[in-house]
């Protein structure tokens, strides 16, 4: 019961130190996070992003800049924060509880990745292929985007680990 | 919406509720936290954030379901298909080679009772 809480603890801070380092940084400070998604939307669009001082990664071509907002690291937070929730009732120990957060970890910083690479591509589709709606801008359609490609992507991770979970689960009760 | 329809709305809302909380706290909470709700375009901004997860778990589920009923039909339809294919290879077969164990036709059809005969 105390590791529970600890571990809840512990990722109250994380997540804390996370928003913190987000607030404080500049894009090229968040390299660890920018440069894999740029690059991993550069393989999804076919683009080549280049890193711009002080700015983030600029698509020439596209006339496409993943800057500072564009890291996912709210995302990033949002996701640790519940596989961590979801996955308190394997902790028992310390060594649980800290392969618990440094799985949670892990998982939410690669699902940040991919998910923010899937709305940026999306988002440059979206931008190269306008549509009109009367009642929305494209600054609502790309808000409506991010909103549903960012809770798809939590509800996604949540059943995948669900599932990792409940056949670990079962392969250590098979007789 | 029907009972049934909103049956699985809450069932998926259930299933989906701590990525919605999770969601909601970061983009909502820690912002209000933060002393983010006097400003109108923050308040539009939660309007929105509020609205499009419920919204996107309905038409989720609105697209599972039909997909569900659909892959039904399609299954209902293959099994009728494969019966009626089934029953037109048998009868063209003689009946020599439809019961093999007999040389004539099994005296019992389907739907017949042998204790009342």
């Amino acid at each position: 019961m105390k590791a529970k809480r600890w571990v809840l603890v512990a990722a109250a801070l994380i997540a804390w130190g996370m928003k913190r380092h987000y607030a404080d940084a500049r894009a090229d400070d968040l390299g660890w996070i920018l440069s894999p998604t740029a690059r991993l939307v550069g393989v999804m669009t076919d683009t080549t992003f280049e890193q711009q001082r002080g700015e983030g990664y600029f698509s020439r071509d596209r006339l496409f800049l993943i800057e500072k907002s564009c890291a996912g690291i709210n995302f990033m937070v949002a996701a640790f924060g519940m596989l961590v929730f979801g996955l308190r009732h394997r902790v028992g120990s310390g060594i649980s509880a800290a392969r618990v957060l440094g799985v949670s970890l892990a998982a939410s910083y690669s699902a940040a990745v991919l998910v923010n690479a899937v709305r940026i591509a999306v988002a440059m589709w979206l931008a190269a292929h306008p549509f009109e709606l009367s009642a929305f801008s494209a600054a609502d359609v790309h808000r409506f985007e991010g909103i549903t490609v960012y809770f798809g992507g939590l509800v996604l991770l949540y059943e995948l680990v669900q599932r990792l979970d409940r056949n670990a689960v079962a392969v250590r009760h098979r007789p | 919406m029907n009972r049934a329809a909103w049956t699985t709305v809450v069932h998926a809302v259930r299933r989906t509720r701590l990525p919605l909380v999770s969601y909601y706290t970061v983009t909502l909470a820690v912002p209000l936290a933060n002393g983010a709700a006097p400003s109108d375009a923050f308040r539009e901004h939660a309007l929105v954030v509020l609205a499009v997860p419920p919204v996107a778990i309905m038409l989720a589920c609105a697209v599972h379901t039909t997909a569900r009923i659909l892959a039904s039909t399609y299954r209902a339809a293959g099994a009728h298909a494969r019966r009626s294919v089934g029953a037109a290879r048998l009868n063209r077969l003689p009946l020599r080679q439809r019961w093999p164990s007999e040389s004539r036709a099994p005296s019992v059809r389907v739907g017949d009772n042998p204790h009342r005969r």
